[in-house]
């Protein structure tokens, strides 16, 4: 495939942070014999409301799925029920909820570039920020750390990235339609 | 549940290759210095998921398979990530938008590609694209059932990427 396009910045800009404190993270493991009546149970869900905030995956050398949830208390109750159902028999393990805060933000070509994971985990390192989980996906990443540590860690990145000053003024908090 | 699901939208990566990463048991994470032996080798993460400490702490981040020979060369003088790497299949990326949060898409998308018997190797949400990683080989079949199971605006059909974005350092 021709590369056509070069991109650079000395200081790596983004279209702002944006976080959500107080959340609920729930990480399932799910035998691969139990996929199909999980997802059915998924889809059964009456309440459309109670939605996620991030979710995950990964497939496990011991035939089984690891699937995290990360959403709001209030919409956890609603979804709990069938998100757990009964997978915790037959291998399965449904570790207890975890309180979290979410910090996430994306910038041009994100998911294009090299650098900006490694220069995140850098700037969290100096802020001795524990991180729980790191999400890369399309042009967006996802940190997933402890409770109470999501205000301090978007203001220490926010310290540490570009954040164009349209951006960082009255569109703050705008999403395009993907990141 | 067979009522219609809307999404707007499907996208097909070109392949990638997939990096499992298995942190050390005592609770070590090695994906930071992963991310910083890409970054020298100027290899971009196309895909990555990071999370769990302790012997269940892996990690599978997705680069492009042309730059396969640089990062085995800067792996193999790093003991403990020499120890900890391993290359896995050539995957591909299949995104679909928007998810709107949404828990039965997210239970729609992984039945799909269950009951097909295709691998789902990991997943992850973004602002508002959900992403799956599945073999390369079975990607096209991937987006074909997604297209079958969901209702798509007329005349969308699965996005193939056409041109791609390389990072490099301008010489001042």
């Amino acid at each position: 495939m021709e590369t056509i396009a070069v991109y650079w910045e000395p200081i790596i800009r983004t279209y702002g942070f944006q976080f959500r404190e107080g959340l609920v993270w729930h990480a399932l493991r799910l035998p691969l014999d139990r996929v199909d009546d999980w997802s059915r149970g998924l889809q059964g869900l009456a309440d459309p409301a109670a939605t996620f905030q991030l979710t995950w995956a990964r497939l496990d050398p011991e035939a089984s799925m690891t699937m995290s949830l990360v959403c709001e208390p209030v919409h956890w109750n609603r979804i709990r029920p069938i998100w757990i159902g009964n997978t915790a028999c037959d291998g399965g393990g449904a570790a207890p909820e975890t309180m979290v805060d979410l910090v996430w933000f994306h910038g041009p070509h994100f998911g294009d570039r090299y650098g900006i994971m490694d220069f995140t985990y850098q700037v969290l390192h100096r802020g001795q920020v524990p991180l729980l989980a790191a999400i890369c996906s399309v042009a967006s990443i996802y940190l997933v750390l402890p409770a109470g540590q999501g205000a301090a860690t978007r203001m220490l990145l926010a310290g540490a990235f570009e954040i164009p000053t349209a951006v960082n003024g009255p569109r703050q908090g705008a999403s395009p339609v993907q990141g | 549940m067979t009522d219609a699901m809307a999404i707007s939208g499907i996208k097909i990566s070109p392949p990638v290759l997939a990096l499992q990463l298995r942190s050390d048991p005592a609770t070590r994470d090695w994906t930071p210095r992963l991310c910083r032996l890409l970054t020298a080798a100027r290899v971009n993460i196309a895909f990555m998921t990071a999370a769990g400490a302790g012997s269940r702490a892996r990690t599978l981040c997705c680069i492009d398979p042309e730059q396969r020979n640089e990062v085995v060369r800067l792996i193999a003088h790093d003991p403990q990530l020499h120890a900890s790497v391993t290359f896995g299949n050539t995957m591909g990326l299949l995104t679909l938008y928007p998810h709107r949060g949404s828990i039965p898409l997210l239970g729609r998308v992984v039945q799909t590609l269950h009951e097909a018997g295709i691998p789902l190797h990991g997943l992850a949400s973004s602002i508002a694209a959900l992403t799956l990683a599945t073999d390369y080989e079975r990607l096209e079949e991937a987006a074909s059932r997604i297209v079958d199971r969901f209702d798509l605006p007329r005349n969308v059909s699965p996005l193939k990427p056409t041109f791609t974005v390389r990072q490099q350092k301008r010489a001042h």
